[in-house]
């Protein structure tokens, strides 16, 4: 993985935690808004790790872990972008919450 | 003899010309050293103050188990140590220009030149996290080329070739640290605005057609909020800029011209920029 990928992949994370930050969660329902609470943590957490570590940093093993997470990260975003209602974003993002917290164990 | 004495005392008054001109190119380093660190320490400032104040507010958005709260806390705690070791980090670039000054206004005398090699030595250290790219690194790897010959009083021109690419270096990789940390604000900021626009523009504005209800004030400060740019994000593109500017000042100062004056006008102008800002927020 080039610092360029490690950035884009970065960038789609930060994305991904955007997506679910706007959403008012006054509009949920009480399941929702709790998977919109487990969601939002996940994708902070994922967006606090790679904050904390420089592509520099990262370990041969790291390194090898991160391009599958890269893409499917990279999948999650472009099928949010084109979403507008927010029980639509939580289901998608649920589909990926393995990749959020794949994410923080390889970087930390 | 009169002949001799007229020589010897033109090449007297000549030398002392030169050593004149020859302390013009560093005159000001010091100063824009200490305006080049203190506008660094302030980006760091607000940036872990906007991390903070973030963080805690996702706690409450988000999911309240005994795993996330430590998650987070951890990885905040990690950030206040690494601002910390930023800070530092810093202070040998100001440390650095001050020995640089004193040695260029007449002192190069062996105790000058052993502390300015000292704050060199501080240079070299990596800080934490922070490792420049192999392009960047082989960029920098020239730039004792850059010292200009006898442009320079000669204690200060060999400080220079000495030090020419630990010091590019080290203001290289304080502007990546700058453009980390203005990330950092910036994501974050990026994230409220987007919220904000979403809760109290668009949606009401949406809903508002549909439904026929008016808007209100409120609804016309959000709008205008939401289309200005953020004053932070402003001042910390300022603040990336001055620190290009920076390296390209050292450039020239090696190449024996010297620039610093107006880079401190800048640094001063985001420095009391950040300072306004955090004062306002402090009232709040």
């Amino acid at each position: 993985m080039t610092p360029e990928a490690f950035a884009a992949f970065r960038k789609s994370v930060e994305d991904t935690f955007q997506s679910l930050y706007t959403i008012d969660v006054g509009s949920l329902s009480p399941e929702d808004r709790q998977r919109h609470q487990r969601l939002l943590s996940a994708a902070y957490l994922a967006v606090l790790a790679f904050e904390n570590k420089a592509f520099g940093d990262l370990t041969a093993s790291a390194k090898a872990r991160l391009p599958d997470l890269a893409q499917r990260a990279r999948a999650l975003q472009d099928q949010l972008s084109g979403l507008k209602h927010a029980s639509e974003t939580l289901e998608l993002v649920s589909s990926s919450l393995s990749v959020l917290t794949a994410i923080v164990k390889v970087l930390s | 003899m009169g002949i001799r004495l007229l020589l010897l005392l033109a090449s007297i008054l000549t030398g002392l010309g030169c050593a004149r001109v020859q302390v013009e190119p560093v005159r000001g380093v010091a100063a824009s050293g200490r305006a080049y660190v203190e506008t660094l320490k302030k980006v760091n400032e607000h940036a872990l103050d906007e991390s903070l104040a973030f963080s805690a507010h996702v706690l409450t958005l988000g999911d309240r188990t005994a795993p996330v709260l430590q998650a987070t806390t951890d990885a905040m705690r990690k950030r206040i140590e690494d601002t910390a070791a930023a800070h530092a980090y810093f202070d040998a670039i100001g440390d650095y220009f001050e020995g640089l000054e004193a040695l260029a206004q007449g002192d190069p005398g062996e105790a000058t030149s052993k502390a300015l090699e000292k704050t060199v030595d501080a240079l070299n250290k990596d800080p934490v996290g922070l490792k420049l790219s192999d392009p960047k690194k082989a960029a920098l790897s020239g730039f004792a080329g850059f010292v200009a010959r006898q442009a320079h009083a000669a204690a200060v021109e060999k400080a220079l070739r000495r030090d020419a690419e630990p010091v590019a270096r080290h203001l290289a990789l304080c502007e990546q640290q700058l453009d980390e940390e203005i990330r950092w604000v910036e994501g974050r900021i990026s994230a409220d605005r987007a919220r904000t626009w979403k809760q109290k523009v668009e949606d009401p504005f949406l809903a508002g057609e549909k439904e026929g209800k008016a808007l209100g004030k409120a609804w016309e400060d959000a709008w205008v909020e939401g289309v200005k740019a953020a004053p932070l994000v402003a001042l910390l593109t300022q603040a990336r800029k001055a620190s290009r500017d920076m390296q390209t000042s050292w450039k020239k100062l090696l190449q024996g011209a010297s620039d610093f004056e107006a880079l401190q006008a800048s640094l001063k102008t985001v420095k009391e920029g950040l300072d306004a800002l955090k004062a306002l927020k402090d009232a709040r």
